[in-house]
């Protein structure tokens, strides 16, 4: 279960968000929507453990992640978060069997090899492993971005922008994906967005707008 | 995969950029190293070379020449003095030990020294095969002449006038080797010593052979000829301190000889090059210090265009720690390869130069010599680069986040 109590944000007098209170519940699926400005990925950045509110509280499980100190915040957010990024952001150094090893290596270093090649062979990757990004298709891209954010079998995944710049048909492909991997997982998601076609894939009563 | 393969392939991703900052560094060590070596090498050989000797007594020029070429062997002699006045100064009440040198030949480069048995005994060497010179043209080869030379005990060999190669061949005499000498790491390995008499006796043959067709003056000739016979220098070693102060001033002031410190000659001579090689130094360090600005800007603009990678990092659950240990090891992976790459060539170099130029052959150059300075060195630099990279590495440590993905977003 995730509660946030009352979290706001100021930056000196300015008020970036401003006491938002909602729970949860385990592999639930959360949509905040809002246009730009408005102060969607500070939230986000809130909720993912990267920045303390001003004031409130963000409780994972009854585990108030701001109480941690910043190392095994670190840790809780590598174990239990999954986070997927606007432009997908792989890192192009890197080829397409490490970009989905990455988030095992930055968590705990323990990366286990069988499951990286269980999700290869589901992405019909297994060919283009030891390739670099820049080979890939957007499509083949977009796939990796979201297998790779349920690496460490996360508990809640945040979504940023997810679908800002696809068009419907991969929108739709794309929300599907990752409903569905979060449905395996047993995970909650939260999405934050400006993107009103996300709407339709979320039911009334589990859409925060800001 | 590890932090050092997320680093090795960001390197290898900008290959060009990486290997420009290794390059830059490995030519700045590589440089000093050979500067070290050398001067290392230089400083042993002259010392060991000029061990015992107090001074050198030969013809008025250039005392810093006389050194070279009596003791070095490494330069032309200033001229000849007369072995009459030699022989007296060798029973000086201040001179314990005066060795006679007689040069002139030289057999493929290699120096063809007139002396006595005590030369040898002074490097105190021993024989690998044969023995000391008995008779008139025999001669004793030091180890590194008989194996570059290719001369074997019993071998017999013509001596060339003048002390480089390209001479007039003394083709009717020819000296045999009674003896091979071990290595003694000094310039007795790069010599061929022999008797006064064979020296003499093989330039008076050819002035008898000038002569040949005046017998009437032959007899007589030959007589003055024994009696004006001359030797290039004397080398010396003086019975007590004071001698060395008031013996060389006796023999410039009442002889048309000069006396020549070995020691104070070969201190002026390091002074003389210390300005070239003071150069070098600085140019070395001016790159190794324009690698180290290269290598700095280089991780800041990594750094820089990677703020959003990252970030990333930063949320798949990497700690600061990891971000700033990333940019390290890019640093130190630039840093160890470049030093490692300019420490081995600047060794190779050396020896190569040892292997294939005739004059670092005869310094006895080798790469194969490990200085604890150099790695003095070397440990130095990491050192300085580990702290250089502390400041790009404190740059992604403290990467704001939120920041940088609201930026983007």
């Amino acid at each position: 279960m995730l509660t946030c109590s009352n979290i706001s944000y100021r930056i000196k007098d300015k008020i970036i968000i401003d006491n938002i209170s909602f729970n949860l519940k385990s592999g639930d699926h959360l949509l905040i929507l809002g246009p730009s400005g408005s102060g969607k990925t500070t939230l986000l950045c809130l909720l993912a453990a990267l920045t303390k509110p001003t004031s409130g509280n963000i409780e994972y499980d009854g585990c108030d992640v701001y109480e941690l100190k910043p190392e095994e915040r670190d840790k809780f957010r590598g174990k239990n978060l999954g986070i997927i990024f606007q432009n997908f952001h792989l890192i192009k150094s890197l080829n397409v069997y490490q970009n989905i090893a990455l988030p095992a290596q930055m968590a705990d270093g323990k990366i286990d090899s069988d499951q990286i090649n269980y999700y290869l062979k589901e992405l019909g990757l297994e060919d283009k492993s030891n390739q670099r990004i820049s080979s890939l298709s957007v499509g083949q891209s977009q796939r990796l971005a979201v297998i790779r954010s349920f690496i460490n079998k996360p508990k809640w995944i945040l979504c940023d922008e997810p679908t800002s710049a696809l068009d419907d048909d991969n929108t739709d492909k794309l929300l599907k994906l990752i409903k569905s991997e979060a449905k395996k997982n047993k995970a909650s998601l939260i999405i934050v967005t400006h993107d009103k076609r996300v709407k339709s894939h979320f039911e009334n009563n589990k859409i925060i707008e800001l | 995969m590890n932090l050092f393969t997320i680093s090795t392939s960001y390197l290898s991703s900008r290959l060009q950029n990486s290997i420009l900052n290794i390059v830059m560094m490995a030519a700045g060590i590589m440089l000093i190293t050979i500067l070290l070596l050398f001067g290392y090498q230089t400083q042993q050989r002259l010392t060991a070379d000029s061990k015992g000797i107090d001074g050198v007594i030969g013809a008025k020029g250039s005392p810093l020449q006389l050194v070279l070429s009596t003791i070095y062997h490494i330069d032309i002699p200033t001229g000849n003095i007369d072995l009459k006045t030699a022989s007296k100064i060798k029973k000086h009440p201040q001179i314990k030990q005066a060795i006679p040198i007689s040069l002139g030949d030289s057999y493929k480069g290699f120096r063809i020294v007139g002396t006595d048995p005590s030369y040898i005994k002074h490097f105190k060497a021993s024989f690998l095969k044969g023995s000391i010179w008995q008779d008139s043209m025999e001669a004793v080869v030091g180890y590194e002449t008989a194996k570059n030379a290719n001369l074997k005990l019993g071998d017999h060999f013509s001596g060339s006038h003048g002390l480089v190669q390209g001479g007039e061949i003394h083709g009717d005499e020819s000296y045999k080797i009674v003896g091979i000498l071990k290595p003694t790491k000094t310039v007795l390995d790069r010599l061929i010593i022999t008797s006064l008499a064979s020296v003499w006796d093989i330039h008076n043959h050819h002035e008898d052979e000038a002569h040949e067709e005046d017998h009437d003056h032959h007899d007589h000739e030959k007589e003055e000829i024994e009696e004006d016979r001359e030797i290039t220098a004397l080398l010396i070693k003086y019975k007590n301190r004071m001698a060395a102060i008031t013996f060389p001033r006796y023999i410039n002031q009442n002889t048309n000889m000069q006396t020549a410190s070995p020691s104070f000659e070969i201190a002026r001579l390091i002074k003389l090059i210390g300005v070239g090689k003071d150069s070098v130094i600085l140019f070395g360090s001016f790159l190794i210090i324009l690698s180290l600005s290269s290598m700095l800007i280089s991780l800041l603009n990594s750094v820089y265009q990677r703020r959003y990678d990252l970030a990333i990092f930063r949320t798949l659950g990497a700690s600061r720690k990891k971000v700033f240990l990333i940019v390290i090891i890019e640093g130190m992976i630039i840093s160890i390869i470049g030093s490692l790459i300019g420490l081995i060539a600047g060794h190779l170099a050396i020896e190569m130069i040892g292997n294939y130029s005739y004059k670092g052959a005869e310094l006895g150059l080798t790469g194969f010599i490990f200085l604890p300075q150099i790695f003095i060195l070397w440990a130095g630099i990491l050192l300085l680069c580990l702290i250089i990279c502390l400041i790009p590495a404190i740059r992604a440590y403290k990467t704001d986040i939120k920041e940088m993905l609201t930026h983007v977003a």
